[in-house]
């Protein structure tokens, strides 16, 4: 049976059964009850409500939930602190050396045009020293055998014997040289006979440039103009011409000392970066 | 070591006095969480998730009663969970009975404190209240667990709840009487000593 009691009264009904109910609202709910029999049928049944509710059976943990480090974000720490200072150690190097590294390449890049003046004028002497050949008895006697082929030493003994016959006109090869290495020209001492050292010239220049084909020799002789002889000059001694013959060799570049350095230690440094990361990646995994 | 002990050095850092705690109130916080979602998997998971936001959390512990504070926790993480229910319906594969409830698993019966009568009515009680509070709104059904049978009083379920008191007293009023009348359509369910008056007190 449900009694017919208003929602408000329901509400008071419960809230007296809890003793959460004021002493003046409960005195005169309870001055109510005696009179009011559906109200007292609803107070019975909140409370037996109650009371089967209360009587719920527990409900027991399946287990427990206690919390591991894991769980909350915790990463405990048993290690001894000789491996945390190992890597911080490791860790501070590799970015020391990171630095220093990125700071010194950062300064060679924007020093590079600077670095490079000063090493130009130190190439600049190169055609008198480098460009200067060895002595020679003869044009051909100076051709290596594996540096040209058979049919241009065959050019070349024809242009020597052509210009050997021309002694006026020697300015064919020598064309072909001067215009292929004007600096060279320049730099040839200017007190040598060009009359008698241009067949040599000739075919020295030819061994130079290494001359690709006798079609340039060729062109060259037909198209090549009269050309004063002390322009045509190259640095070729002949033994017969010159008593104190110079022999030079080929030198390489002067390497400026601190370009090495520089670079030195740029891979010293990315050595150290790279061996301090690697460790300290093991040390972290001791630690 | 007193309960505040506990706490001022979980805040400190210290997980052991915080699972100290735990044991404290695993039971209870866990009997809510079941009571809310009736599934016990889900209960466990609830409960597990519960203590874990509690201890990321315990900085906004400002006081008051713990037990209260536990609750509404597990209580707000039962209602994420019972929202994603109803998102994405979840089909049990434990056995369920004919009124689709789900059949307790032989372990709950295993109890050598209990004759098979009293653990059959203990079980009968247990799926009927369940059966009610499955049938109440959520927010109803956690006040009716907090006071009812949980034991709280007005004020620690306003706390755990976070609303007001008189909002607690509607929703407690309204919670009784939906489960009045549930039990009354059941009452077969319902343990011996409350069948037998059943019919004059329900």
């Amino acid at each position: 049976m449900k009694p017919q009691i208003s929602s408000h009264d329901f509400e008071l009904l419960c809230v007296y059964v809890d003793g959460e109910l004021k002493p003046k609202d409960s005195s005169r709910l309870e001055s109510r009850l005696k009179t009011d029999a559906a109200l007292r049928e609803a107070l019975r049944q909140i409370q037996m409500t109650k009371s089967i509710l209360s009587h719920t059976p527990t409900m027991r943990a399946p287990r427990n939930f206690t919390l591991t480090p894991e769980m909350v974000g915790i990463h405990r720490k048993h290690t001894s602190p000789f491996w945390g200072f190992a890597f911080r150690t490791m860790q501070m190097s590799a970015v020391l050396s990171t630095l220093l590294l990125v700071f010194i390449l950062i300064g060679d890049f924007l020093t590079v045009g600077k670095l490079g003046a000063p090493l130009l004028p130190a190439a600049a002497p190169l055609p008198k020293q480098e460009m200067a050949l060895e002595e020679v008895s003869s044009p051909t006697s100076m051709l290596p055998a594996t540096a040209l082929p058979q049919e241009q030493a065959k050019a070349l003994d024809t242009l020597a014997v052509a210009t050997m016959a021309e002694p006026n006109k020697p300015q064919s090869a020598e064309k072909f040289v001067s215009t292929e290495m004007p600096e060279v020209a320049a730099a040839a001492p200017p007190s040598a006979s060009a009359g008698e050292a241009a067949p040599m010239q000739a075919a020295a220049e030819l061994e130079i440039t290494q001359l690709p084909s006798t079609e340039a020799a060729t062109v060259s002789k037909e198209t090549a103009a009269p050309l004063p002889t002390a322009t045509l000059f190259v640095s070729v001694q002949k033994k017969e011409i010159s008593p104190k013959p110079t022999i030079e060799t080929k030198t390489l570049p002067p390497v400026s000392p601190s370009w090495n350095l520089w670079r030195i230690v740029e891979v010293g440094l990315a050595l150290i970066a790279f061996f301090s990361v690697i460790v300290a990646l093991f040390f972290s995994t001791k630690r | 070591m007193d309960e505040q002990s506990l706490i001022q050095d979980a805040l400190n850092g210290d997980l052991d006095a915080f699972n100290r705690l735990v044991l404290s109130y695993q039971d209870r916080l866990y009997h809510q969480a079941y009571r809310m979602l009736g599934d016990s998997h889900s209960a466990a998971d609830a409960t597990q998730d519960a203590f874990i936001l509690a201890f990321k959390n315990l900085r906004t512990y400002h006081g008051g009663s713990f037990r209260a504070w536990l609750l509404r926790i597990v209580t707000n993480v039962c209602y994420d969970e019972l929202r994603r229910y109803q998102r994405q319906p979840i089909t049990s594969l434990e056995p369920v009975g004919d009124d689709d409830q789900e059949m307790e698993s032989p372990h709950w019966l295993v109890d050598p404190g209990e004759t098979p009568e009293e653990t059959i009515e203990r079980t009968e009680l247990g799926h009927a209240i369940q059966h009610c509070l499955n049938r109440l709104n959520p927010e109803f059904r956690s006040v009716l667990v907090l006071v009812d049978i949980q034991g709280l009083d007005y004020q620690e379920a306003s706390t755990a709840l976070s609303c007001a008191m008189g909002t607690i007293k509607s929703r407690l009023a309204r919670a009784r009487l939906s489960v009045r009348d549930c039990l009354q359509a059941v009452p077969e369910l319902l343990p011996s000593i409350f069948r037998l008056g059943s019919e004059g007190m329900l």
